[in-house]
């Protein structure tokens, strides 16, 4: 026989909880009670209770510290905890420490007897074994009566009928395991009552009577559906060994059914378990790799909606920038929303409505399988709090539409949950923190000046060293933009909204401050967007750069002054020679004439240098003056050409000339423009071979797409598609220029190939002029070449005076 | 015809002697001055036919020299050519300003002085 339930009930015994529990004892539960910790101790030590029932309210120690002690003494006990207002923070704890579950009051008799059948073996559950139910038919009172007792005995519920009608009625008012009949009976014939036993009531056995006259037919039966037969007149042993055989099978085969549905409600069970397992996995990795709230609370919801059965789903997080998120299997309105809301709300106090109106909400309606009625309400709900450092800034929430309540193995996951939730907040607060902390550091110790502003721009942070470049004292916390307006003359509002209105991802600016101490600052001023690529403030780095324009001015100078002192001794030496070559003080011989030729050439390359570096250095400085005017191409090629006839006439080199006949005059400095063609004419000079060939084409461009090749710039090929520009080109027979040079020859002091730099004696400053003025211009200007092949340099420049182009060169 | 007379100045000894040998050489009579006093008082006693003028002079530089020269009725006809190792565009600006008819930057070729000489003197060469 089995052993009775046995119950252990801890309450001072004013829980009202005594009729409730006297109706379980009806049902094979026994009750002993104990009204505080000291007996509880001495009872759990005495007997084993399969269960121990707290009122949390009644006890005077702590629920948590009597639970702990429970089971630490049986630890098989189930623990059901009784409360009203534990929060679930509190339950969330009691269920770590092995508590079966905990229960709201007041209490339904249906919901605790629940918890405790939910843990007990179906045997256990049935209190008792069953006596099996026989009823014996047949219309011969002596077989009946007989049979009866003989099964009596054997420990069987046995009942009689006299006929198949009379059995028909018992079977239809309750089961029975085993229907023994004759077969041969007024009215219904024991076969007819089988049939109709296997439509009422197909578990049942069903054994026939039988005598010699029916043996056929209950042959027949056993075909199809009988269990057994027995001749009459049956001796004793027959009958009972049929009738256990019988009920032997019968109950293997309802103990393999009730396995068989077992282990598919386990499978069931377990597959639901290992998907909530690897989802909570997948969660606990992924919480690990969110780097910011966002992504954080973003996943939890997903993963909530996913583990727990719910129709909506919600998640709140106070931090930063607080935000609502909430799933639902169905359409929310506003009043819904709201409603939520204010259910996760009530749960966080001291919320402040500024907080309140800040909370962004996102709603979204997400599918699951089972359909649910919009208008439907919120039948339960879980709200579980987000706690960092005892204080709330969040919350977990799960409502249900179909449920009467969260089974416990859903609140212990919301619980997990939560738990790991709070922990990845709080890790993304230290990474934020540290985060802060490194980048103060970082942006404190710059030599920069680092100024960063809000969309309003307002200073968020000013470095000390811009501080100090705008000389700000240290201590003066209060600094804003209208203050460096009035006192500085930084304006950084019209920076930041010249920065709005250019196409430049930075905007570069040099500004004078003037008061209190005249200083030169650059500034680079970025946009800061955030992940929607929406401007979100703007940060100015701030050098000063008073002492380098200092120094550059007075490299220019120094320049300058130089060059001069130079330019007065080579006048003399150059007249000097020329008195001589000219035989003004008489007749020379061909070594001295050709000797002081070198003297004269070297002179002149000298005055060349020198007239080079003058003018680099004032475009550098960007203080060249340009006089534009309308000039007219042709003719300036015209004079360059005559210019340079001895070097031509000397090499014998061939100029073809491709000038365009409907050729624009040009708004440009004829004189620069003239030094760029001579530059690039004397390169060409310089590097054709004799007797070769030297192309020269001006041409007007017709609205086409230049391609440009290997250039030393990287410029927007829908730049040129206007027929705004005029293209030069001088296409040399030289040695060509490899890829790799052709990314330096224009800047300052490049000649591709030594040797070749003697030879030709250029003073490498050529191109890095021509550049410049090209620049000037708003033109571009770049070569095409192959090694072996000679080199084309084309330039093109605007026919209109026009605004810079967006090319990333200066 | 009588030789025409150049008045040439600059402070560097050796470009007014190489110029004043080269002129002399192909028939001119120079004149030399090395500051601008000296050349005002040159020019006002000797009446030059043209002016070879550096800028760059001591006592008084060679702008305010052509200045006072042009603005005096008696020299203002006197071609000036100004002679300078400065070569910044506002310096040629100022010079023409100041009534020079010419501007020439060191170092020069002789041969282009001679044929600007040349060109304001009316001599065919």
């Amino acid at each position: 026989m089995q052993n009775k339930i046995k119950i252990l009930n801890v309450t001072d015994g004013n829980n009202q909880l005594d009729p409730l529990l006297s109706s379980l004892t009806q049902n094979g539960y026994s009750f002993n009670m104990a009204k505080n910790q000291k007996s509880v101790i001495e009872k759990l030590q005495k007997e084993s209770f399969h269960f121990t029932i707290i009122d949390s309210q009644s006890i005077e120690t702590g629920t948590l510290e009597l639970l702990k002690t429970i089971k630490k003494i049986q630890p098989h006990t189930q623990v059901i905890i009784l409360t009203q207002f534990s929060s679930h923070e509190t339950i969330s704890q009691y269920i770590k420490e092995g508590a079966l579950d905990c229960l709201y009051k007041p209490i339904k008799i249906e919901e605790l007897k629940k918890v405790i059948d939910s843990t007990l073996d179906p045997i256990e559950k049935t209190g008792k074994m069953f006596k099996e139910k026989i009823l014996v038919v047949d219309d011969d009172k002596n077989v009946r009566d007989s049979s009866s007792i003989l099964l009596q005995q054997e420990g069987f519920d046995v009942q009689k009928a006299a006929d198949g009608y009379e059995a028909i009625e018992k079977i239809k008012k309750g089961f029975y395991n085993l229907v023994l009949t004759d077969i041969k009976m007024p009215g219904i014939s024991g076969l007819e009552l089988m049939h109709e036993i296997k439509k009422i009531a197909p578990e049942t056995i069903v054994i026939l009577m039988t005598g010699f006259a029916t043996l056929d037919s209950a042959i027949e039966a056993i075909r199809e559906d009988a269990h057994d037969f027995i001749t009459k007149p049956f001796n004793i042993k027959n009958l009972i060994a049929s009738v256990n055989k019988a009920l032997d099978i019968q109950r293997l085969s309802n103990e393999n059914k009730r396995l068989y549905e077992q282990t598919q409600k386990d499978k069931i069970k377990l597959r639901k378990r290992a998907y909530e397992l690897s989802v909570l996995n997948d969660f606990s990795n992924t919480i690990n790799k969110a780097f910011n709230y966002k992504t954080l609370m973003n996943f939890v919801i997903d993963s909530v909606y996913k583990i727990i059965e719910c129709d909506i789903c919600a998640t709140l997080l106070l931090e930063s920038n607080p935000e609502l998120n909430i799933f639902a299997n169905h359409s929310l309105n506003k009043k819904k929303i709201d409603e939520i809301k204010m259910i996760i709300l009530e749960d966080i106090p001291n919320t402040t409505p500024s907080i309140i109106d800040k909370i962004s909400t996102h709603f979204e309606k997400v599918q699951k399988d089972d359909l649910v009625k919009p208008k439907e309400k919120i039948k339960t709900y879980l709200n579980i709090p987000l706690i960092i450092e005892n204080k709330k800034i969040g919350a977990i929430f799960v409502g249900s539409i179909n449920k009467e309540v969260f089974p416990p193995i859903e609140r212990q996951l919301l619980c997990t949950i939560t738990n790991q939730t709070s922990q990845a907040i709080v890790r993304i607060k230290n990474i934020i923190s540290e985060e802060k902390i490194k980048m103060d550091a970082m942006v404190a110790s710059m030599s920069n000046g680092v100024i960063l502003t809000d969309v309003d721009n307002n200073i968020l942070v000013i470095n000390s060293a811009a501080k100090k470049m705008l000389l700000l004292k240290r201590e003066s916390d209060i600094i804003d933009i209208d203050f460096l307006k009035k006192n500085r003359n930084f304006h950084l509002d019209n920076y930041i909204s010249e920065k709005k209105e250019s196409k430049k991802e930075v905007l570069t600016k040099e500004v004078y401050i003037k008061e209190p101490k005249e200083s030169v600052l650059n500034i680079d001023l970025t946009p800061i967007k955030n992940i929607n690529n929406k401007i979100i403030g703007h940060i100015t780095v701030l050098r000063d750069i008073t002492e380098l324009k200092e120094i550059d001015r007075m490299k220019t100078e120094f320049v300058s002054i130089v060059s001069h002192e130079m330019r007065t001794p080579l006048t003399s030496i150059k007249n000097c020679i020329n008195i001589i070559l000219t035989e003004a003080t008489g007749k020379i011989n061909e070594n001295q004439k050709k000797f002081l030729s070198m003297a004269s050439d070297s002179t002149n390359r000298m005055a060349r240098l020198i007239n080079d570096l003058l003018d680099l250095s004032k475009m550098e400085s960007g203080r060249m003056e340009y006089h534009f005017e309308k000039i007219d191409l042709n003719s300036i090629l015209e004079s360059v050409i005559t210019s340079l006839q001895t070097q031509i006439t000397t090499k014998n080199i061939h100029i073809t000339k491709k000038i365009a006949a409907n050729l624009p005059k040009i708004y440009a400095d004829s004189g620069k423009i003239t030094q760029v063609i001579t530059n690039i004419l004397d390169n060409a000079l310089k590097f054709t071979p004799s007797q070769k060939n030297i192309q020269v084409g001006v041409r007007k461009m017709q609205g086409e797409n230049l391609t440009v090749k290997n250039t030393t710039f990287n410029l927007p090929v829908s730049v040129f598609k206007q027929d705004s520009f005029v293209e030069i080109n001088i296409k040399d027979s030289g040695s060509g220029i490899t890829a790799q040079d052709m990314d330096k020859i224009f800047d300052k002091f490049q000649q591709v190939e030594d040797s070749l730099k003697r030879e030709v004696g250029g003073t490498g400053l050529g191109l890095p002029i021509a550049k410049s003025i090209v620049n000037a211009h708003n033109g571009q200007i770049w070569v095409e070449s192959k090694e072996g092949q000679g080199s084309n340099f084309r330039f093109i420049l605007p026919i209109n005076k026009r605004k810079k182009l967006d090319s990333k060169e200066s | 015809m009588p030789k025409s007379k150049i008045l040439i100045v600059d402070d560097e000894p050796f470009i007014v002697e190489t110029i004043k040998f080269s002129l002399e050489h192909l028939g001119f009579e120079c004149l030399t001055a090395f500051d601008g006093l000296e050349a005002i008082k040159v020019a006002r006693e000797e009446m030059p036919d043209l002016i070879l003028l550096d800028i760059m002079l001591p006592k008084m530089n060679g702008y305010k020299v052509c200045r006072l020269l042009k603005f005096d009725d008696k020299f203002k006809h006197i071609p000036i050519i100004m002679l300078t190792a400065r070569t910044q565009e506002k310096d040629k600006t100022l010079g023409i300003e100041t009534g020079a008819d010419e501007y020439v930057t060191k170092p020069f070729d002789i041969d282009n002085v001679v044929s600007l000489i040349k060109k304001y003197l009316n001599i065919q060469s």
